[in-house]
């Protein structure tokens, strides 16, 4: 795990995580943009293979991430 | 001279570092940053305190921001020798104040679903289109394009926004950048 930092966002606070992660660190991930977007773990997901999340960095960068996941 | 490297780790650093190094020089200072996933791939956009973000650039028509997103994988070359490609990438500019892009530039190696048939290099945007007596918004369609470089957008940035470069040598510095990258990771 590769968290260097941590940092208040939307009132909680989130690991910094880059480089190589597990499968449960991007879930992680995965979750906590979803909460920025007010949305669930599955809803994001569905939301993402559907191409429905919102055109924002957040929504492009959840869509990207969800395929990091394993089929 | 295309990335490689001896894991899915060691060429989207390389990745990310060339890019790093290009933006510093051209239009921002802000930083890509890679998060990968051992046998899955890794995603490169900019990244600050953990949370999507994106490059504030001051054009000529007020503040926009400017989003980058690569979905990368590692092709194995031979034992312990990949080769970057990118499967899908995503360069957004949207101004301050606009809740969407304006532009939003993509590729998809793979359709998404197996019914789909628009084309996967295109641009879209917040834009309206009149055809004939029918109004549409770019977004409504998919529009096709080549393949797009980063230092493309940077290029547009600079020329047609008139972002200030951050050097003297932004014209050769994106020249060389993409005359090395036109033969590599975009396949």
């Amino acid at each position: 795990m590769k968290a260097r930092r941590k940092t208040k966002a939307n009132g909680r606070r989130l690991p910094r995580l880059e480089g190589m992660i597990s499968e449960a660190q991007l879930r992680g991930i995965i979750e906590r943009e979803a909460e920025l977007l007010d949305l669930d773990f599955e809803e994001a997901v569905k939301r993402a293979k559907k191409g429905t999340l919102p055109r924002t960095p957040i929504g492009d960068d959840l869509s990207l991430l969800v395929q990091l996941l394993p089929a | 001279m295309p990335i490689e490297g001896e894991s899915l780790e060691a060429i989207s650093r390389k990745f990310c570092d060339k890019l790093n190094r290009l933006l510093a020089k051209t239009i921002s200072a802000q930083r890509i940053v890679f998060i990968g996933v051992r046998e899955q791939g890794a995603v490169i956009g900019f990244r600050q305190a953990g949370i999507p973000t994106t490059a504030k650039l001051r054009t000529r028509f007020g503040e926009m921001a400017l989003s980058v997103g690569l979905l990368c994988g590692a092709a194995s070359l031979r034992r312990n020798w990949f080769r970057l490609f990118v499967s899908e990438y995503r360069y957004t500019l949207t101004p301050t104040g606009s809740d969407d892009p304006l532009w939003r530039w993509e590729y998809v190696k793979k359709w998404p679903r197996h019914t789909d048939r628009w084309c996967r290099h295109h641009v879209q945007g917040n834009i309206p289109v009149a055809i004939g007596a029918h109004d549409i918004s770019l977004n409504d369609v998919h529009l096709p394009t080549g393949y797009v470089t980063l230092e493309e957008i940077i290029r547009f940035c600079l020329t047609d926004l008139r972002v200030k470069p951050l050097s003297r040598e932004w014209h050769e510095i994106l020249q060389r950048s993409y005359s090395e990258f036109k033969r590599e990771p975009y396949s």
